[in-house]
C-alpha cells in the first residue's frame, strides 16, 4: 500500500462521510454494510465491531458485525474462541487502543488461535479500540492490515483519530439499532438517600435514624425504589443503582 | 521518566501503585483539603476500580514516585460527569471519542522545585508531556480536567494554556474550573520547550507494552 497516496487524500472527508452514514443507522443489517464500507474506504484488510453488556446486568450474547470470511466466524464459534481470543480478554479493561502484537503468544492456545486467524485471512497486523459507554456497556472496534510493519506504524499514526471517532459512532449506532437506551430512573432525592445509606451497609433502622425518618417512612421509600428499579430486594436495588450510576457510595 | 500502568495490571506494580496512592493522600487531603477518602494512608476512589490508565513519574532509578496523573475516556464514567457535574452549566456535558479526562494530578512537594531556568519541576513537565504523548498515540484531540487555579498557572507556564469552559467555582478550599488542553505535536513541542525536555518522556518498556513501539 502506498501510504503517501493515503496521506494526500482527504482523510477528513472520508471520515465525515462515513460518520454521517453511521449516524443514520437504525437496523443491525445497516451496521453490517457499514463495516464493509469503512473497510473499503480505509483500505484495511478487515474491520469488526462487537458490543457487550447491553442494557442488562448479565453479559448477554455480544452484538457483532465483521468483514471476515464466514468460514473464520464458523471456525471461531465452533472452537469457542471467545474464551481464547486475547482481544476479548484484555481490550475491555484498557482505555488505550491495543495493537495485537502486544499480546503474549507463548500460550499454545493463543498461538494456535493467531496462526489459524492468519491462515483464514484475518490479516497480518491488528488493532482494537475499546469504547466505554455511559451505562456499563462497551464495544470493541477492530481493524486488520496486511502491509509491512513500517507502513502499519505510519498508518496507525495517520488514522488513529479517525478510528477512535468511528468506534464511538458505531457504538452509538449499535445502541440505537438494538433499542438499547439508557433506562431513565426518576428517583426522588429521598429515595436516592435511602439507597445511598443502604449501599453504605446501613440497616433500614439505621438509615431511618440518619435521615430522621420513621420506620414506616423508610418502608414506603424502599417499596417505591423497588418498583422504580424493578428490583426484588434492597440489595438488588443497590446493585442496579451503582451499576447505572444513580449513587456513588464510598468504597 | 514516566511509567504507564493500565488499571487492570495494578497488581504487577504493587510498590509504585501504593506510593502513588500515598502521594495522592498527601496532596489531596493534607495539602489541598479536598473531601477525599483516605484509608490506611491510601487515597483511592471509585474510578480506580474501573481501570483507568495511570501515568507515574519516577526518578531515574525507576523506583521513587515523584508524581502521578490518571486518564479516563469521557464516553464512560468519569469525574466530571459523575462527581462534578455541577461545574458545567446545566445539561452541558463533555463526551467525545477524542477527549479524555485527566484527574488526580499530584506531584511530590519535596521535589517540586522548578528546574534551572524553567517554571515547573521536572516531574510536572514530564507528566504533562506524557499526557500529550499518550494522547497523540491514542488519537485524541483534547484532554479535559477539573483544574484548580494553581494547576491552571502551571499549565500556562508549561506552554499549554487550557481553554476554560466553566466559571470558577469553589471545591473544598480551591477555586476550580473545567478546562481543556490541546493534544497536538505543537502543544507537545511547547511543553518540551517550556520544561526543557528532550524527546519522549515515556519509559521504553511502557511504550513497548502499550504501543508496540
Amino acid at each position: 500500500m502506498n501510504i503517501k497516496r493515503l496521506n494526500s487524500d482527504k482523510a477528513e472527508d472520508k471520515l465525515s462521510d462515513l460518520i454521517e452514514r453511521v449516524d443514520k443507522v437504525r437496523e443491525n443489517d445497516e451496521l453490517h454494510s457499514l463495516v464493509k464500507e469503512s473497510k473499503e474506504k480505509y483500505g484495511v484488510r478487515n474491520i469488526s465491531f462487537a458490543g457487550f453488556n447491553l442494557g442488562t446486568l448479565t453479559l448477554i450474547e455480544p452484538v457483532s458485525v465483521w468483514t471476515y470470511k464466514p468460514e473464520w466466524i464458523d471456525h471461531y464459534r465452533r472452537k469457542n474462541y471467545l474464551d481464547v481470543d486475547p482481544v476479548v480478554k484484555t481490550v475491555p479493561t484498557s482505555i488505550l487502543p491495543v495493537d495485537w502484537s502486544q499480546f503474549d503468544r507463548r500460550d499454545q492456545n493463543v498461538k494456535a488461535f493467531f496462526s489459524e486467524a492468519y491462515d483464514a485471512g484475518v490479516g497480518n497486523h491488528g488493532l482494537s479500540i475499546p469504547v466505554r459507554g455511559r451505562n456499563g456497556e462497551f464495544s470493541i472496534f477492530s481493524l486488520t492490515f496486511d502491509e509491512s510493519e513500517h507502513d502499519w506504524q505510519e498508518y496507525k499514526r495517520l488514522y488513529m483519530r479517525d478510528f477512535q471517532v468511528l468506534a464511538v459512532f458505531f457504538h452509538q449506532s449499535m445502541l440505537r439499532a438494538h433499542k438499547v437506551t439508557a433506562p431513565e430512573f426518576e428517583l426522588t432525592e429521598r429515595e436516592l438517600q435511602v439507597l445511598y445509606w443502604a449501599a453504605c451497609g446501613k440497616t433500614s433502622d439505621e438509615t431511618g435514624m440518619i435521615l430522621g425518618i420513621s420506620k414506616r417512612g423508610i418502608r414506603y421509600h424502599t417499596s417505591n425504589i423497588l418498583t422504580k428499579l424493578n428490583a426484588v430486594n434492597i440489595a438488588h436495588a443497590v446493585g442496579k443503582a451503582v451499576y447505572f450510576n444513580l449513587i456513588n457510595p464510598p468504597k | 521518566m514516566i511509567i504507564l500502568i493500565n488499571g487492570s495490571e495494578k497488581e504487577r506494580y504493587p510498590r509504585l501503585i501504593s506510593s502513588m496512592y500515598r502521594l495522592r493522600a498527601k496532596i489531596f487531603q493534607e495539602r489541598l483539603g479536598w473531601d477525599v477518602t483516605v484509608k490506611n494512608g491510601f487515597e483511592i476512589d471509585q474510578f480506580d476500580d474501573i481501570n483507568p490508565l495511570y501515568l507515574i513519574a519516577v526518578d531515574p532509578t525507576g523506583t521513587h514516585v515523584r508524581g502521578t496523573v490518571r486518564l479516563l475516556p469521557t464516553t464512560g464514567p468519569n469525574m466530571l460527569r459523575d462527581v462534578f457535574p455541577m461545574l458545567l452549566p446545566k445539561s452541558e456535558i463533555i463526551e467525545s471519542a477524542t477527549i479524555w479526562e485527566c484527574s488526580r494530578f499530584a506531584v511530590d512537594p519535596s521535589i517540586e522545585t522548578p528546574m534551572e531556568g524553567h517554571f515547573v519541576s521536572e516531574a510536572t513537565g514530564e507528566l504533562m508531556a506524557a499526557v500529550i504523548e499518550v494522547g497523540l498515540l491514542a488519537g485524541l484531540t483534547e484532554v479535559m480536567g477539573v483544574f484548580d487555579a494553581r494547576f491552571i498557572r502551571i499549565l500556562r507556564a508549561a506552554g499549554t494554556p487550557p481553554l476554560l469552559v466553566s466559571k470558577p467555582q469553589k471545591i473544598g478550599v480551591c477555586m476550580t474550573s473545567v478546562g481543556l488542553f490541546e493534544v497536538s505535536e505543537q502543544s507537545l513541542a511547547n511543553i518540551q520547550k517550556a520544561c526543557g525536555l528532550n524527546g519522549s518522556v515515556l519509559e521504553a518498556a511502557s511504550s513497548q507494552r502499550y504501543f508496540a513501539a
